[in-house]
């Protein structure tokens, strides 16, 4: 009867365990919080320009990863409408650079970066420079060319 | 013979009536209906956004559609299209999806029938599929995707009906849907490894019987006809087309569909081959990652657990079935995980169809295990309810994230730009704004005036072209103006576009 028990406790319990298995992951995962609607998709096959952080302190370094783009061109970045620099995208239609943000608290506020091939291959991605954010860092590994611009953007 | 009198007559009627109801499957009736109920009380009112409009719009307009063609949906879409079920086109196709995800979750209940599943446990698994976030928003929109699941949950029953009695007519029905389900998503070549897997290691002797070949090639060649839907479309000069380029003159070249080279270049889907396994691999983890929450969600976290149960539990009872759903969940899991698109979230739909019979399979294996304790039926009971319980938990917590029975926005911004745009206008924009404004155009006669051009089908330097040679000729509108354009023209709002308007002197 004694191992009866102990049977059924160490079955119910095993079961309970892969009843809840999942449970014991809300904490570590984000339930979708917006509607699942049509804007949330919108830039679908467009070129979408990626950044790694949409926020970070003064001197912070934003990794940006362009795709979608026309293979083997070269891309032009602009900071807030103003000309940055140049990168080529690659076989398949991506590139990946990264911004050196300034360092001057002149220069708090928000940046939208933008990579354009042509006039219709073109995609905006911003970020804020805040005085309460973490410094950031383009992620180990992540390769690209470095652009910098101070608190006064390029002409 | 003497006619009974009417009164023996109805009576006799009636009960012929109860007869019919008590015969009828309930389990099966309700597995269909309740979630047919919960979309057609979320389904979206009217056309909805993006590629919705594009497909709503090419089975109503008799169109061709960018790669991969779908000539499946276009077809079958037209004839539930005939069904007098509105007066909206959008809301009818809406309806589409809704109805096909039901057929999907009817034959998601005989699959977990047949792998004997009990029928609150069969409903507490499929539930939570229906209720998923994803697959119900799929289910309120005219999109291919519900359509795709409810071939392949097709494929799948099928190929366990061979496997009870492996006659080549029996082989040939999956191979069939499999056939004509690639005219519907490319994506289903990614059922091939497993339906390859499972019927050389379930019958291998079949194959060399040339009974089997002959009614699989039959099976073939029948399925590719629905191919035949591209040509002829193409043949009949259909004003909504989205196989082809515009030039710089704004002149649509259609790609040739009457020969082989053009309908292989759209179904295919080579435009996107870029995107796909497009993710390095530094990148690829947070993606795992993003699936794997993502199915967490749809799950809502207790069907994690069961659901990993049943893969074990169903590969060791019949590892050649299990086979089969593993192949299909890995290689759909695998390739959309390195796809890299906007939308590829809601591409995911053929892999939580296959984690819903896993959870059903592992439901009842908890259930077996609780069967034996003290109390004989109240811990089954308990595992029930928490599976039903589950399910109206889905409901509640993704009724908000998912209902669409309010949102009239693309009707509302395609008619705005309609109306405000001035005569024999040009619009140019992306998918969140042409293809409902061809819908209004095409399928409710609205302004034929306005010319407009998906910005998908125009390459740049072409686009550029036409804007500045016609700019001075014809209002232009855009939905989004490059730094390019902004150097050679002022944009000015109007409505949700851009209208625009030559610069005195270009910026530098």
């Amino acid at each position: 009867m004694k191992q009866f028990t102990l049977r059924t406790i160490v079955r119910a319990l095993f079961a309970l365990v892969i009843l809840l298995a999942g449970v014991a992951m809300v904490p570590y995962v984000d339930r979708p919080a917006a509607a699942l609607e049509w804007r949330m998709m919108a830039g679908v096959y467009a070129p979408e320009l990626a950044v790694h952080a949409s926020e970070g302190a003064l001197g912070s370094q934003f990794a940006f990863t362009g795709s979608g783009f026309p293979a083997h061109k070269p891309a032009t970045v602009f900071v807030n409408g103003r000309y940055l620099g140049r990168v080529m995208t690659d076989g398949q239609g991506m590139a990946q650079f990264i911004v050196q943000s300034p360092t001057s608290p002149l220069a708090l506020g928000h940046y939208d970066i933008t990579m354009e091939v042509d006039m219709n291959a073109s995609a905006t991605q911003g970020f804020t420079l805040r005085e309460d954010a973490p410094l950031v860092w383009a992620p180990a590994g992540f390769m690209g060319r470095l652009f910098v611009f101070g608190e006064r953007l390029p002409q | 013979m003497t006619p009974l009198p009417s009164f023996v007559r109805s009576v006799e009627n009636r009960s012929a009536w109860w007869l019919r109801l008590a015969r009828l499957d309930w389990q099966a009736t309700a597995v269909f209906i309740l979630p047919f109920f919960l979309y057609w009380l979320t389904l979206a009112p009217t056309i909805y956004n993006l590629d919705s409009a594009e497909f709503t719009t090419a089975v109503a307009s008799n169109g061709l559609i960018r790669a991969t063609g779908y000539p499946l949906y276009l077809l079958v879409g037209k004839v539930w299209s005939w069904l007098p079920l509105s007066s909206d086109m959008g809301y009818r196709m809406n309806l589409f999806s809704a109805f096909l995800s039901a057929v999907t979750l009817l034959q998601g209940e005989y699959i977990l029938r047949r792998l004997k599943v009990e029928p609150w446990l069969r409903l507490g698994a499929l539930g939570l599929l229906a209720t998923a976030p994803y697959f119900w928003a799929m289910s309120l929109i005219a999109e291919v995707y519900t359509l795709h699941t409810a071939l392949m949950a097709g494929i799948i029953l099928s190929l366990l009906r061979w496997t009870d009695e492996p006659t080549p007519l029996r082989l040939a029905l999956p191979i069939f849907l499999m056939t004509i389900s690639l005219g519907n998503h490319m994506a289903t070549v990614l059922l091939v490894p497993g339906a390859v897997w499972f019927v050389l290691t379930s019958q291998p002797d079949q194959l060399k019987k040339w009974r089997v070949w002959a009614a699989a090639g039959t099976a073939v060649l029948l399925g590719l006809t629905v191919f035949l839907v591209l040509p002829l479309r193409y043949a009949s000069q259909p004003l909504f087309n989205y196989a082809g380029e515009y030039d710089a003159a704004g002149v649509f070249h259609p790609v040739n569909l009457m020969r082989f080279s053009g309908v292989w270049w759209l179904i295919t889907g080579q435009s996107f081959a870029g995107q796909m396994f497009g993710y390095q691999l530094s990148e690829l983890w947070p993606q795992v990652a993003a699936y794997g929450a993502q199915l967490w969600t749809a799950f809502l976290a207790i069907g994690i657990g069961p659901g990993l149960l049943g893969l074990v539990v169903l590969t060791r009872r019949n590892w050649r079935l299990g086979g089969l759903l593993l192949l299909i969940f890995l290689a759909n899991a695998i390739f959309y995980i390195n796809y890299r698109v906007v939308d590829k979230d809601t591409m995911y739909l053929p892999t939580y169809l296959i984690w819903a019979i896993w959870l059903g399979v592992g439901y009842q294996q908890l259930a077996l295990w609780l069967q034996n304790l003290v109390q004989p039926q109240l811990p089954p009971w308990l595992l029930r309810g928490v599976a039903i319980g589950a399910v109206l938990l889905a409901v509640a917590l993704n009724w908000s994230l998912v209902d669409r029975s309010a949102d009239w926005s693309t009707r509302e911004i395609a008619e705005t730009i309609l109306a405000e745009v001035e005569p024999n206008a040009l619009v140019l924009g992306w998918w969140d704004t042409v293809p409902a404004v061809q819908y209004l155009q095409l399928v409710e006669g609205q302004r034929p005036d306005v010319q407009t051009i998906n910005r998908f089908l125009i390459p740049g330097a072409a686009m550029e072209e036409l804007i500045l040679s016609q700019l001075d000729e014809r209002p232009i509108y855009i939905n989004n103006p490059s730094m390019a354009l902004l150097q050679q023209a002022t944009a000015v709002p109007v409505g949700p576009v851009y209208k625009l308007e030559r610069r005195l002197v270009p910026l530098p």
